[in-house]
């Protein structure tokens, strides 16, 4: 009640002035210039209607959602930059907590006026919505690499994720999803409850990630085997230092075990008739390729060449190596020999068949990748972490993910390349990621909440009259 | 059991559920017809699940990594979501075009077969795999199912034979596909957010899942405030699922996902 009357206190001069853009002569200009043509519909009974007379329905919301696309577009080609880049700390919170105070202006002295009745109603979400899936869809539609020099591109078309247009769709959808978040957030019974999970969860995770991307940071850290590193770098290769330092102590690949396949000599691809993909080589394993018997007499994970064949080896660069026994299913065609995928310092090895066809080792597919670091603070005990895909540590307020390594080098690679991540806002959106979570339980539980007898063919066979778009 | 054992049990099922539908098509009906009923298309169901389960211990990871994989579970869940309608609120014709509809997708599999591989890439070995994609297929069956639902409608609807009871379906449909939308999108977004360092990125599979999502969101407000509307909303299903169709499919072959990394491989 307090918190009431404070933000009545605030909030007085604002009204007034705005008192004159909501409901002054601006408005009722509109109202008596724009003159709809009135319905051509059939139906006799139907009033003609004036555009821009309340209550608004999809005409008008469509309207405004096409000006403000139609403004975006304008803001993007006639500004220097391309795009917007979002403030950080504070001025993004800043933002924020005026835009919320503006809903909530609007809704305390607004909310029975038609302007807000309509912003929070299903028309003009239905026409938010559909701007912003146009602008989405133009973002999966085109190809994002912000090139310019087009008309697309000066549109903000190439750059969907941070042009004006998105920007307008967003504050538009986000107007109307407060505002009808805040008209059900009383009472707060159990229906209202499950709308608000929803709807203001959704606002919370939009209006959480758009901010957010001003505070947002993603850098790379190249890390070699023994070397302390407390700096990253950004794509511009601008570096920037941290609050912490990491030591790299090794890098590992675990992979799974090579696979055998035949292939064309001349073309190096995969010989025609073979399906079902190939198989892995493992010791005393038999297996058929095309019209060859297949036996692995012997498999060494990590072997060097020797004489003819391999040994068994843990020197660096040691690829895997197979001992195989070829024979063409009618017996005619039998070798033995050694079979390896080969690494940057050893050859591959293959065997070649009678018809031109190659019998080799494919590279083996990385099953695990694996940065064992020692990280540095300021205040605390160095400690050892281990970094892998799909496991990232966290260290002040950063995460570290596995990011690439020397492909050249492949599983002997002594470099580790982290990506580093800070994200402030990650609480705010998982918050409401949180509520759209439950808001999804509410759902199902409650579905469309129809009760059985409605869903009876013979309690509700009425044909339905009533079809178009508008009432 | 491989992909290669592929033919024997989609062929199976599929004879097992043409036989069911066949049968409750038929005129008359006695009691020990009504179990046959129900005994062909479970067993079919069974069969099909069968094979999932022995091809997920085979190859000791979640078959749901390329295309074809997801085809098998939306092949599995459809038929399952048909026959669950079915028993519910004895729709013939849906349970015949679930059924349908899993033919169609099982038929593909069997003419584009699989390479199968055992081999998992680090970024897909997550907790949050299998129930992002199993929430994702789910969804997208229960979907589908709603499509089908919106075909008979507009179908009726050119006839003028509509009944409310039709809209009443693909509502609850559509409720539940989008729930489990919701939650594959954001099981999705926290995978993300462990494997690649964000929630969003707005990569092409993202954006049209989003898209998607948007499509479905139109239609629930739609219906909400035209409780009596039926021929605006059954298109917008229509075209709903011609947007889940490219989000699912159609991505891999869009000029826009040159760089995507969900891409199936
Ligand atoms: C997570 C996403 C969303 C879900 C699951 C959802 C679900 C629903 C449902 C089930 C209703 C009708 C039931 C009721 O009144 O309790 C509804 C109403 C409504 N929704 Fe949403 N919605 C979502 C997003 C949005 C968005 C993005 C907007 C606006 C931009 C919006 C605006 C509205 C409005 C204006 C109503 C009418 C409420 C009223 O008049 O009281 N919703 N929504």
């Amino acid at each position: 009640m307090f918190l009431f009357s404070l933000l009545k206190c605030i909030f007085k001069p604002l009204k007034n002035s705005l008192h004159w853009i909501i409901s002054g002569p601006i408005y009722k200009h509109l109202q008596d210039q724009i003159v709809m043509a009135g319905k051509k519909k059939n139906s006799s009974s139907e009033v003609v209607r004036k555009m821009w007379t309340h209550p608004w329905r999809y005409r008008e919301s469509f309207l405004v959602a096409f000006l403000l696309m139609f403004a975006g577009v304008l803001i993007e080609m006639f500004t220097a930059s391309p795009g917007i880049s979002v403030p950080g700390f504070p001025a993004n919170m800043f933002a924020g907590m005026t835009f919320i105070a503006t809903l909530a202006f609007l809704h305390i002295f607004y909310g029975k006026s038609n302007f807000v009745k309509w912003l929070s109603g299903v028309p003009a979400a239905i026409s938010s919505i559909t701007l912003f899936s146009f602008a989405a869809l133009i973002l999966g539609l085109l190809p994002q690499n912000g090139e310019s020099g087009s008309l697309l591109s000066a549109a903000g078309f190439t750059h969907v994720k941070n042009s004006w247009v998105i920007v307008m769709a967003q504050i538009y959808l986000l107007t109307s999803l407060g505002l009808v978040s805040l008209r059900r957030s009383t009472p707060l019974n159990t229906k209202n409850a499950g709308f608000l999970l929803n709807h203001a969860g959704l606002w919370i995770v939009i209006a959480g990630a758009s901010l957010g991307t001003g505070d947002l940071q993603r850098l790379k850290m190249d890390l070699h085997a023994g070397e302390t590193i407390w700096y990253a770098y950004d794509n511009q290769k601008r570096n920037y230092e941290l609050p912490f330092a990491v030591r790299l102590d090794s890098f590992h690949i675990d992979q799974y075990p090579p696979k055998a396949g035949i292939f064309d000599g001349r073309t190096g691809r995969i010989a025609e008739g073979i399906s079902g993909g190939l198989p892995h080589i493992y010791e005393g394993d038999m297996f058929t390729l095309l019209d060859y018997r297949i036996t692995v007499e012997e498999f060494l994970p990590s072997a060097w060449p020797a004489g003819d064949g391999f040994t068994k080896s843990d020197e660096t660069g040691s690829p895997p190596a197979a001992r195989v026994t070829v024979t063409s299913q009618n017996g005619r065609e039998s070798h033995t020999g050694w079979l390896s995928c080969g690494s940057f310092l050893v050859n591959p090895s293959y065997i070649i068949l009678d018809n031109g066809m190659v019998l080799a080792m494919t590279e083996p597919r990385p099953e695990r990748y694996r940065s064992d670091v020692r990280i540095y603070t300021k205040e605390k005990e160095p400690r050892d972490e281990v970094i892998e895909v799909n496991a990232p540590p966290r260290v002040e307020g950063w995460r570290l993910y596995q990011y690439s390594y020397d492909t050249s080098r492949g599983r002997w690679s002594e470099l580790s390349v982290l990506e580093i991540v800070r994200d402030p806002w990650l609480p705010v959106v998982y918050t409401g990621i949180m509520m759209l979570l439950a808001g999804a339980l509410y759902i199902l539980w409650l579905g469309r909440g129809i009760k059985k007898e409605e869903l009876d063919d013979n309690n509700m066979n009425r044909p339905l009259s009533g079809r178009g778009f508008e009432d | 059991m491989e992909w290669t054992n592929f033919p024997f049990f989609g062929i199976l099922s599929s004879i097992l559920w043409i036989s069911g539908v066949i049968i409750i098509w038929l005129p008359g009906g006695g009691r020990i017809r009504k179990t046959f009923f129900h005994l062909l298309i479970i067993t079919g169901i069974a069969v099909f699940g069968f094979f999932l389960v022995a091809l997920w211990i085979n190859l000791g990871r979640a078959p749901m990594r390329t295309l074809g994989e997801t085809r098998l579970w939306y092949a599995f869940f459809l038929s399952f979501i048909g026959y669950i309608a079915y028993v519910r609120w004895r729709y013939k014709w849906f349970l015949s075009y679930s059924i349908l509809m899993s033919l169609v997708f099982s038929l593909i599999n069997l003419i584009y077969p699989e390479n199968f591989s055992k081999t998992l890439v680090p970024a897909l070995q997550s907790p949050w795999f299998v129930p992002h994609v199993i929430v994702y297929i789910f969804g997208y069956a229960l979907l589908g199912a709603a499509t089908i639902v919106a075909l008979k409608g507009l179908y009726l609807d050119y006839f003028h034979t509509f009944r409310k009871s039709i809209m009443n379906l693909s509502d609850n449909l559509v409720y539940l596909g989008f729930a489990f939308l919701t939650l594959g999108l954001l099981f999705g977004a926290i995978w993300a957010k462990e494997a690649w360092g964000h929630y969003w990125t707005w990569d092409p599979k993202e954006t049209w899942a989003f898209v998607t999502w948007l499509a479905y969101l139109l239609y629930i407000h739609y219906r909400h405030f035209h409780p009596a509307k039926v021929r605006t909303p059954l298109w917008m299903l229509g075209c709903a699922f011609i947007i889940l169709l490219v989000a699912w499919f159609g991505v891999n072959y869009l000029p826009a996902a040159s760089d995507s990394i969900h891409v199936y491989s």
